[in-house]
């Protein structure tokens, strides 16, 4: 049974079989009864192998897709690395299509419980292509930024962003 | 049935002393020996209804005769029990004897304990009980302290909030309450916001001591409880 995500954690979450459960929400075919309510709302999941991604600064991607998740079983949640696979790149930049990139999610579409009790949610998972290092690409980042990547180290993208959420 | 009744009232006015003095070895010695105190009040009302009188004298007396017994629990705390029994037993008959004399003496106390009578229930329906007791306290002394407007889905409110997160500035958020929940003192509403283009939603809990400033700007006509439509909707007026 699939249950709405309101203002709490949904246990879900941490069941496997949520991985289907994500992609075919909206698409179930209940003959006559009026689920309407509970599967017109998504139970967002993790960012995990497949996930598409937009790409927030200038380095040349447009869209990425992520192939690993570098911590965390389940996948990756907001301020986490990744690793992505270029799908779609602007004709001059310093990404190409088809490269195996490194990227820290900085906006993603689960929520994300701070330490006060608050919880943050954005509308689309985005992210920004970093090095090995962890710097980014990129020279400029657009779009909100939450206050979760100051504790993962992850400073230059908080002085680049336009505003932290 | 009026044994039963009175022994309810003793009972009830027991426990308004507990609250009253609420001083650690006296409920120490209440939870050891609750048993005891039911079968000594029963005597006792039991010695006091060959005597007519009143039921406020029978109160009196019961009240009177609580007094008594708890004494000896206050002294007898680190004897065994059985002990604490004997001087027990011992106190009921003296108090039996001279209830006459002891009646008139507090004639105004049980007066002032009659319109505060706390409902008795069983132990473990006073402690269900107890947790909504405390929750009210809470959110109470939290309503003493701060001003915090009420909130309904539809308004559309700024807040000052203090992030925790290594950042001792105070942010402005703006946005329309598109959900709230009722728990208590984990009251929580969804916030929705357009920042920078991308819509972002909070929950933030209603009490919480880091929303510094809550203001409501202006609300809106909804229908709805819960206004989850609008995140497809992503109207650029107000969100």
């Amino acid at each position: 049974m699939l249950t709405v995500v309101v203002g709490g954690r949904s246990l879900l979450g941490s069941l496997s079989n949520n991985l289907l459960g994500a992609v075919k929400t909206t698409h179930e075919v209940i003959p006559r009864l009026h689920y309407n309510s509970i599967f017109s709302q998504q139970q967002r999941t993790f960012i995990q192998m497949r996930t598409n991604l937009k790409v927030v600064d200038n380095s040349g991607a447009k869209r990425v897709m992520c192939i690993q998740a570098l911590k965390g079983r389940r996948g990756a949640r907001l301020g986490d690395t990744i690793i992505a696979s270029v799908k779609e790149a602007q004709p001059r930049g310093k990404v190409k299509k088809g490269e195996v990139v490194y990227g820290v999610v900085v906006r993603a579409a689960m929520q994300r419980g701070r330490c006060d009790g608050s919880e943050i949610k954005f509308d689309d998972n985005a992210v920004v292509i970093v090095n090995k290092q962890g710097e980014p690409i990129g020279t400029r980042v657009f779009g909100p930024v939450p206050h979760e990547l100051r504790k993962k180290k992850h400073l230059k993208i908080l002085t680049l962003a336009e505003h932290i959420a | 049935m009026a044994l039963s009744g009175r022994l309810r009232s003793s009972l009830s006015i027991f426990h308004q002393i507990l609250r009253a003095e609420s001083s650690l070895p006296l409920r120490y010695a209440t939870h050891r020996g609750f048993g005891i105190p039911n079968i000594a009040t029963s005597e006792c009302l039991r010695n006091f209804g060959t005597q007519a009188k009143s039921s406020e004298a029978n109160v009196k007396e019961t009240k009177l005769q609580i007094l008594r017994e708890l004494a000896p629990f206050q002294n007898g705390f680190f004897r065994s029990g059985i002990i604490g029994n004997n001087s027990f037993c011992r106190s009921i008959t003296t108090v039996g004897h001279t209830e006459a004399s002891l009646g008139q003496d507090t004639s105004a106390s049980p007066d002032i304990d009659q319109p505060q009578r706390i409902k008795f229930k069983r132990l473990d329906k006073t402690a269900k009980h107890i947790m909504n007791i405390l929750d009210k306290e809470a959110v109470e002394s939290v309503q003493a302290k701060r001003e915090i407007p009420d909130l309904r889905p539809g308004y559309i409110v700024q807040l000052k909030v203090e992030v925790p997160e290594n950042k001792r500035r105070v942010s402005v958020l703006k946005g329309i309450v598109i959900a709230r929940r009722n728990a208590g003192l984990n009251t929580t509403f969804r916030l929705r916001r357009l920042v920078a283009g991308v819509g972002v939603e909070s929950v933030f809990p209603l009490y919480s001591p880091n929303i510094k400033e809550m203001k409501v700007l202006d609300k809106k006509k909804v229908r709805r409880a819960k206004l989850y439509y609008l995140r497809d909707r992503m109207n650029p007026l107000k969100k």
